[in-house]
């Protein structure tokens, strides 16, 4: 005590005494202050990394020139270009060259490369490239990849890498450098590779200086995307007026990163989690100060007794709240600033851009402040301001602790009166923990909120893993294989068949077509997949409408995602399709579940419709010809797949057939799932955050029930209990207080599974999940609670078993 | 400063005539006073028709048997329990009219009391807990307090105790401890409810010099005894006997 008496020298006795209480208990101040501070650090890394990332990702953005728009057209050249960045509304222009390859990794996997030829690396205009690390511009038989490709595939500078081009010659590159391309989804997200050569590399692997990707900005409002839209649209009918084709226009989301929207509705998905976090803190505060308060009867009839108001008492104990709102703070600052830069990292590097600005706004650090001081002056207020009423009367002839009324016929009382088979002393103890019911009930809705957010989280995994189930089980196929020009279906089957491992194989027939508006713009572009009509490749359940039927000509079934995103269009509706520079009217006649790949980001699949092989292959002059080959294999394991898969291709290959890579469907699905755990992972970490406050609050009830017990606990001890039998009496409260707080989480769960289902449905899928109840969830809750349970009881429990017969008959 | 000024003037002061603000004459005068309490088993009266007169200076002892209302009665001049009937004037406060706020600033400011268990602050040292009425009812200037509470301590023979916790003390100590707290604000009035019941009789003894000093010093003292030997050093007997004064002879 006489350490701190220089330092408290110069405060009033009454504050002296608040900092005493709190250095006296000092356990009970850890947990308080810890608890709040978790919502408050939480809030900070947030509410910070929002402001960061933004500011970061818009900046950087905004740095490379973003494209308004982008056309891809079959070939142009230099005098196109020229024509295009004279036009009035257009401000600027460029075109490249990209064409897909593979790429063979050390493990001798194949990977799809897509590479870009680009004409003056010093003169980028539109979607510029950055210079990461190496040589710039690529020289001759190099290449510079893209940086997410480097790390992911773990390929490094000065590596010789061999790709093979879509008519099977293999080339050896140099990997001269590295590039970053904010407009890449980065590879540890889809499993592509990007990488940059020059036009003479292009040349030297058999292409030609020519370019077919046009990406332009346009003059004007460049944030006004009808705008846009209009403008693109435009340029497109005069392109093709002058004999240009076309095949595809993208307008993405003026001067947005294509993932600014997803990282925004993450934040706010997290940052929910966290104000429930900040709020429960305010239970634990409201347990620890009505403990204080009611022990501290006596100590404020004193008071009163001496001459402090009520006003002055109450200050007293507020001052104590405010103490641990200060520390609170204390504690929160450093981990909300140093967590927002990890968490900022961890974003950028998923996005795959760089912080080059990381300040923690102001108006941050001041909302941190009012939340870690307001929280607990709001939950203490009733407790102190009940017990500041107390008269001197009162409190000097208050014998024994009448905390609360002890009542023998409340139905939990009872209950634990029928319990059989728990030894005597633990019966007592849970007797004891049901008699304060405030308490109890304060401690059990963390714990059930933080349970039943973390079985929501297993929830909304389940339901995405349907999503994506009910997207794959579309499909009754193991591979498929996508030509690059039309090959005779009965060669191509045949030839699948004779791969060992391939036992069924079926010809399709695919087109690229855009939806055109019924104001005449130009709408999302979508994937046509034309089985024959008899098939059972398809599985699709039908939602509304039907499936296609023999002799159907222009309809076609669409998938509710294409639905989603087009409001206004219904099953019976006509459409418009530009199918290679020609429009049709359609008919959608039926609609079936997801068709593109569920997942978080761009790029992760465009919607698919389904139509009848004979009317697409007649418009397109095709019959009898396929742009597909679907497979059946004799394996069904992804190895083995995967296997075949490669057999396939090199057989197509050694056929001297141009083709893509031949895909798994196993492989999509896992594809799919890993960006979906980026998503789940971030959830699950708030959830550990709910988890970590409902323990405190354990850990404060626990240790305010053995201080308030510490009379009784001396008795038990007196008449021969061993320290082990006390402390297994302590550990089996606090089971038995978990257990309840998981069963209620658990009934708690399925209306939170429900609400995060939607919300992450509506955010990144743009409808409602299925609801899936997460019984896995359940039981990893089951057992994670039990660890809680025993850490969050350890505490008191060594602290009761210190508890000497002595110490608490002096106890007071 | 100023604050001070007119915070002083809670303390009781003489009226020019020989009355105080209400008429009372006494400093201290309970008329028609009757408590009541509410027991499950109906009302129990505790105080009944009390009407007593306390003057400046007066030294009272209060005895009675067990349960007779001794310390209800103290209690009610204190202002920690308050009567059902009947009004309580202390110098120019008519005490019964005091909401439980004014009555505890009052009380920091004119009456000391010490009880029978020492009640002392437990995490505050002996020093602070003097120091913590001078604090609620702003007396003195700060720089004044400490060298204020030591002198109170040297007079009740603890000074080299200051800085100790009260659990390190002695049950003498601390009601010597106690009493200087009493003492802190400089009240007028001191009332003790069996200060010296749980002493020994020498310290019970050494205790009793320190009240009676006070005494010299111009306070009024009441306290509570079951001690016939103590009561008889006392100028006034008050006798209480089921809730009634018993008249003198
Ligand atoms: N809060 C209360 N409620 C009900 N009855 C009470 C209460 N306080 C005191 N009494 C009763 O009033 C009577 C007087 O009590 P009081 O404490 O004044 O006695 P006392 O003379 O001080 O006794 P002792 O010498 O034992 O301290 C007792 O019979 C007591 O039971
Ligand atoms: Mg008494």
């Amino acid at each position: 005590m006489n350490v701190n008496k220089h330092y408290l020298a110069a405060l009033k006795p009454r504050w002296r005494k608040v900092l005493r209480d709190l250095w006296e208990h000092k356990a009970r101040t850890v947990l308080v202050v810890l608890a709040v501070s978790v919502g408050v650090f939480a809030f900070g890394i947030l509410a910070t990394s929002r402001v960061v990332l933004d500011h970061n990702l818009s900046t950087e953005y905004l740095a490379i020139h973003p494209a308004s728009a982008s056309l891809v057209l079959r070939s142009f050249d230099d005098d196109l270009i020229d024509v295009v960045r004279r036009l009035p509304e257009i401000e600027e222009a460029e075109g490249r060259r990209t064409f897909r390859t593979r790429l063979q990794r050390s493990s001798g996997e194949w990977i799809e490369f897509n590479l870009t030829a680009i004409a003056d690396y010093e003169d980028m205009r539109v979607n510029q490239i950055w210079h990461q690390s190496g040589s710039w511009p690529p020289g001759r038989h190099e290449v510079l990849l893209e940086r997410s490709v480097a790390s992911y595939f773990n390929i490094h500078e000065g590596d010789e890498i061999l790709i093979e081009t879509s008519d099977d010659k293999q080339y050896t590159l140099k990997v001269a450098g590295l590039a970053h391309d904010l407009t890449q989804v980065p590879s540890h997200l889809i499993p592509n590779a990007t990488g940059f050569v020059s036009f003479a590399t292009l040349e030297w692997m058999g292409g030609t200086r020519t370019y077919n990707q046009l990406d332009i900005i346009v003059a004007g409002d460049q944030r006004n995307k009808a705008h846009i839209q209009a403008v693109a649209s435009d340029l497109k009918k005069r392109l093709e007026n002058d004999g240009y084709i076309v095949f595809h226009l993208d307008v993405p989301e003026p001067l947005q990163h294509p993932m600014a929207s997803m990282l925004a509705a993450v934040n706010y998905l997290l940052m929910v989690l966290s104000a429930i976090s900040y709020a429960l803190s305010g239970f634990l505060i409201y347990n620890t100060m009505a403990s204080i308060m009611a022990q501290q009867r006596k100590q404020i009839g004193i008071m009163k007794a001496v001459g402090g108001r009520q006003r002055q008492i109450i200050e007293v104990y507020l001052g104590l709240v405010f103490v641990f709102g200060v520390l609170a703070l204390l504690v929160a600052l450093p981990i909300g600033v140093y967590g927002a830069k990890l968490f900022c990292h961890y974003i950028a590097n998923l996005i795959n851009f760089d912080l080059h600005y990381f300040q923690v706004p102001r108006w941050v650090f001041a909302m941190q402040t009012l939340m870690a001081l307001i929280a607990p002056v709001l939950a203490a207020l009733y407790p102190i301001i009940h017990s500041a009423r107390i008269t001197v009367h009162a409190a000097i002839t208050d014998h024994g602790i009448a905390l609360e009324r002890l009542r023998q016929d409340d139905l939990t009382g009872r209950l634990v009166e029928r319990v059989r088979g728990l030894p005597r002393p633990v019966l007592l103890s849970l007797r004891n923990t049901f008699r304060r019911q405030m308490r109890l009930m304060l401690t059990l809705v963390p714990l059930a909120i933080a349970g039943a957010t973390f079985i929501a989280v297993f929830g909304v995994r389940a339901s995405l893993q349907a999503k994506i189930d009910e997207t794959v089980s579309l499909y009754n196929l193991h591979l498929q294989i996508i030509f690059d020009r039309p090959y005779r279906s009965t060669y191509v089957s045949r030839e699948a068949m004779s791969v060992p491992g391939v036992i069924e194989s079926e010809a399709w027939a695919t087109s690229a077509a855009t939806i055109v508006l019924q104001d005449g713009t130009i709408g999302p572009a979508i994937t046509l997949l034309a089985p024959p009509v008899d098939t059972d490749y398809i599985r699709a359940a039908i939602k509304e409408g039907r499936w296609l039927e023999p002799g159907d000509k222009n309809v076609l079934v669409v998938g509710e995602d294409l639905l989603n995103e087009l409001p206004g269009y219904h099953v019976g509706d006509d459409i418009v399709l530009e199918i290679g520079g020609q429009r049709r009217v359609w008919q959608i006649v039926g609609k079936t579940g997801r068709t593109s790949s569920a997942g978080t980001g761009p790029g992760t699949g465009t919607p698919i419709s389904f139509v009848n092989y004979d009317y697409l292959a007649r418009i397109q002059g095709t019959q009898g010809y396929a742009t597909l080959l679907a497979a059946r294999a004799d394996r069904l394991d992804t190895a083995g797949q995967e296997q075949i898969a490669r057999a396939l291709e090199e057989h197509f290959k050694s056929l001297g057939l141009v083709t893509g890579r031949v895909r798994t469907i196993n492989l999509v699905v896992k594809d799919m799932t890993v960006r979906m755990y980026v998503l789940i992972g971030l959830m699950l970490l708030m959830a550990a955050l709910l988890a970590v406050v409902g323990a405190l609050g354990l850990t404060g009830t626990m240790s305010l029930n053995i201080l308030e017990r510490t009379r009784e606990i001396g008795i038990m001890r007196a008449i021969g209990a061993t320290n082990r039998s006390i402390r297994q009496i302590v550990i089996i409260e606090g089971n038995v207080i978990v257990l309840l707080s998981w069963a209620v989480g658990t009934v708690l769960s399925i209306p939170f599974t429900k609400f995060l289902s939607d919300a992450v449905g509506l955010t990144f899928l743009n409808e409602y999940l299925p609801f899936a109840f997460p019984v896995e969830g359940v039981a990893i809750w089951l057992g994670l609670s039990l660890v809680i349970a025993t850490l969050a009881s350890i505490l008191p429990a060594q602290r009761a078993s210190q508890i000497s017969v002595r110490e608490a008959l002096a106890y007071e | 400063m100023s604050q001070i000024i007119i915070e002083e003037s809670d303390r009781i002061i003489r009226g020019g005539n020989g009355t105080y603000r209400h008429g009372n004459r006494h400093l201290i005068e309970l008329r028609d006073l009757t408590k009541n309490y509410k027991t499950p088993a109906g009302d129990f009266t505790a105080l009944k028709d009390v009407n007593l007169g306390i003057d400046q200076g007066e030294f009272i002892a209060v005895i009675g048997k067990s349960g007779s209302g001794k310390s209800t009665l103290v209690n009610m001049i204190t202002g920690i329990d308050r009567p059902t009937i009947g009004e309580i004037y202390i110098g120019d406060a008519a005490l019964h009219t005091l909401n439980e706020e004014r009555t505890a600033q009052w009380r920091g400011r004119n009456v000391g009391i010490v009880f029978q268990f020492f009640q002392l602050m437990p995490t505050l040292t002996i020093l602070e807990n003097l120091l913590l009425p001078m604090d609620f009812c702003n007396m003195y200037a700060p720089r004044e307090r400490v060298e204020r509470a030591m002198r109170l301590l040297e007079v009740v023979e603890i000074a080299e105790h200051a800085h100790k916790l009260p659990a390190a003390l002695s049950g003498g100590q601390q009601q010597r401890a106690a009493i200087a707290r009493a003492l802190a604000n400089d009240p007028p009035i001191v009332v003790a409810d069996e200060p010296t019941g749980n002493l020994d009789s020498r310290t019970a003894e050494a205790v009793f010099k320190l009240f009676e000093d006070l005494i010299t010093q111009g306070k009024t003292l009441l306290m509570v005894t079951h001690d016939r030997d103590q009561a008889q050093r006392i100028h006034r007997t008050v006798i209480i006997s089921d809730g009634e004064i018993v008249p003198d002879d």
